[in-house]
């Protein structure tokens, strides 16, 4: 009975660690609680079309507000990711549109979903094994949604052993095919509880089926900041 | 004239097998115009629905390839503004002119409708300024599609099926509402533009209702950030005329980088072509069963007449009268009891056609959004096809019949003792 009992707590602490592994690399990639802004220049390649764009994140906990820097048509551009719901405003539309699921899976809408994507928040994990990438030591976790409403049913991540940051995702599909890869770099650094820790700064996201369509988030000044939560508000962006 | 004397006579004499073979003519090319009446009505209610109500027109103008890649490919395969001009000038050509009623610039995408609190794909149809006001006070269509009429109602702005409304639980006849469409430009960025939800409209499509929607053709644009259109659809005054307009449009825009097709090519018409070939199969093999019956009974009937008749075959040869004029003798008791048979079933096919369309049964073809009333095609050229290839038919058949007893000689022939040798 004691020896069960043992396991059954060893089990709840690797369970525990897990977790608290994938609340910090999350951390690295805009998951901080108090705010956290900076500028992505995505550039995309879809279908034999090249796009780039700009804009400027503030995100915090589990919202973000997205707003272009470009002008132009896109000018007054708008995705606000409100917990799960990612809603799309430009000033030719009177009111903002919800982005369906099927949205999602492409274009500007998908590297947004993937790049919010909060793991600790919506995944379980489990330690699949110990790999090395390119050097480094990883954990292999395979994270399975909490609920159907997640975009991806399933996803694959390596997070560095040392750092604890995530290297490499991939989205797989309810059959577990590979749907999707991105690759994380973290050349950027926050000031977090006072001290400076990494920040993503790269992310590539390749499309598995098509191997030509890809898109690159560079991320630049990222800063720790205070963010209102009425920016957050759905209702206080209209025309 | 003594031969039709002679023929009417003995078809007189011979009352039993003329009735039973002037039956059989008569049921069997009945069922023929009747079948034939109404595989023309369907052809005009799928050709009309195709022409008029899903405006694809008579004939459609795009660019080469598209066909195959416009969906994979839409900033290639549409028709710049260049290129629309330069099928304009086309298309002012005078002999082209005088043909063409309309002509519509279309531009199609797929799409998110957001409205009363709710999300739905749509697929986008536009067309020039004018569309549905053409189409929905147009002849064609009210003669042949009434019942479909009251499904649409002209709009400047968004128009969407009865499905889709019911599908955001709005009325059809409340106030409009604001709608917002969302879909990627052609250049790959989301966009979304905002219009009101003013019109109804039907594709006579069961499984399109409930994704058509249609948007005038600058908003369209505006929305794919783009000035070009997908298709030409070319309204002709003369359907009769497809071929040689076809022929000019090829002529003029040869080596320019466009295809021209007819609404009854798989390429702009799938639905009407595949709807068609499906009705001429059934119909083919309705039409075989009859004209074999009716073969059969002619055959059948001739033969016993002719077996029966073997003594006079021999007197009149030994009269003096050869194979051919004998033959000549019988065939033309064959081609009078025809033509009787053809007079007959011609009121008949009249009667029995008139009284179907005042009965004005409403009925749903298989594939269809809404009822349409049962009827059946009333027309002398499809009455006077028939009467030829089944007075050809008839006179083949006693030819035939006749042929095998004319090889007796005279003995034998007086010989027999009546039938079946």
């Amino acid at each position: 009975m004691k020896i069960l009992l043992f396991l059954f707590l060893a089990l709840q602490v690797k369970a525990q660690n897990l977790q608290e592994l994938l609340k910090v690399s999350d951390r690295a990639r805009g998951g901080v609680a108090q705010g956290v802004s900076w500028n992505v220049k995505i550039k995309s390649w879809e279908n034999e079309l090249q796009t780039e764009r700009n804009f400027q994140v503030k995100a915090k906990d589990v919202n973000a507000y997205v707003e272009t820097s470009d002008i132009g048509r896109f000018k007054g551009e708008i995705y606000l990711f409100n917990d799960r719901t990612i809603w799309f405003f430009k000033p030719s539309l009177k009111k903002p549109v919800s982005i369906s699921a099927r949205e999602r899976l492409s274009g500007q809408a998908a590297n947004g979903d993937i790049a919010s994507t909060n793991y600790a928040r919506d995944y379980i994990p489990k330690l699949l094994k110990k790999e090395s990438i390119n050097g480094q030591n990883t954990f292999v976790l395979l994270l399975k949604a909490k609920n159907k409403t997640m975009t991806y049913d399933q996803i694959k991540y390596w997070i560095s052993e040392k750092e604890k940051l995530g290297i490499k995702a991939e989205f797989l599909t309810l059959s577990g095919k590979v749907f999707k890869t991105a690759i994380f770099k973290y050349s950027n650094s926050i000031k977090f509880n006072g001290k400076q820790i990494p920040f993503v700064s790269e992310m590539i996201i390749q499309d598995a089926i098509q191997d030509s369509n890809k898109s690159i988030l560079y991320y630049d000044k990222p800063v720790v900041e205070k963010i209102s939560d009425n920016i957050f508000n759905i209702n206080n962006i209209s025309r | 004239m003594i031969f039709l004397k002679w023929a009417f006579l003995n078809l007189k004499r011979n009352k039993r097998l003329t009735l039973a073979t002037g039956f059989a003519l008569v049921f069997g090319f009945t069922g023929l115009l009747l079948l034939s009446g109404y595989i023309k009505v369907v052809d005009r209610f799928v050709s009309t629905q195709t022409i008029y109500l899903n405006m694809v027109g008579h004939i459609g103008i795009l660019k080469s390839g598209s066909v195959e890649d416009a969906y994979r490919n839409p900033e290639k395969y549409l028709l710049s503004s260049e290129e629309q001009k330069e099928i304009e000038q086309v298309l002012e050509i005078p002999f082209l002119k005088e043909n063409i009623e309309k002509v519509s610039k279309k531009l199609t995408a797929f799409a998110l409708l957001s409205a009363a609190e709710k999300n739905l794909p749509i697929y986008i149809e536009a067309y020039s300024e004018g569309m549905t006001a053409y189409i929905e006070n147009h002849p064609q269509l009210v003669k042949w599609l009434p019942t479909l009429l009251s499904k649409i109602k002209s709009s400047d702005g968004v128009s969407l099926t009865k499905e889709l409304y019911s599908m955001l639980g709005h009325d059809v006849n409340a106030q409009p509402i604001d709608v917002q469409v969302m879909t990627k430009t052609l250049d790959g960025y989301l966009n979304g533009v905002s219009d009101k939800l003013t019109g109804v409209h039907t594709t006579g499509l069961a499984f399109a209702e409930d994704v058509s929607a249609k948007m005038s053709l600058p908003k369209l644009q505006e929305l794919l950030a783009t000035d070009k259109i997908g298709t030409f659809s070319i309204f002709l005054k003369d359907e009769t005329k497809i071929e040689e307009v076809i022929k000019q449009l090829k002529l003029s825009l040869k080596g320019k980088g466009f295809e021209i097709y007819s609404y009854n090519s798989d390429e702009i018409g799938a639905y009407y072509t595949g709807t068609m070939s499906f009705i001429n199969s059934i119909g083919f093999f309705f039409y075989s069963l009859i004209a074999l019956v009716s073969i059969f009974s002619i055959v059948n009937t001739l033969t016993m007449g002719i077996n029966e008749r073997t003594k006079e075959i021999g007197t009149l040869r030994s009269m003096g009268f050869n194979n051919y004029q004998i033959s000549n003798l019988f065939s033309l008791e064959v081609i009078m009891l025809t033509f009787f048979a053809i007079i007959i079933s011609s009121i008949l096919y009249y009667v029995l056609s008139s009284f179907i369309n005042s009965l004005k049964i409403p009925f749903e073809p298989a594939g269809s959004s809404g009822y349409v009333y049962f009827t059946i095609y009333i027309s002398n050229s499809i009455m006077l096809a028939h009467a030829c290839i089944i007075l050809f038919i008839s006179y083949l058949t006693s030819f035939i019949a006749c042929k095998k007893k004319l090889n007796f000689n005279i003995a034998e022939l007086l010989n027999e003792q009546g039938v079946y040798k």
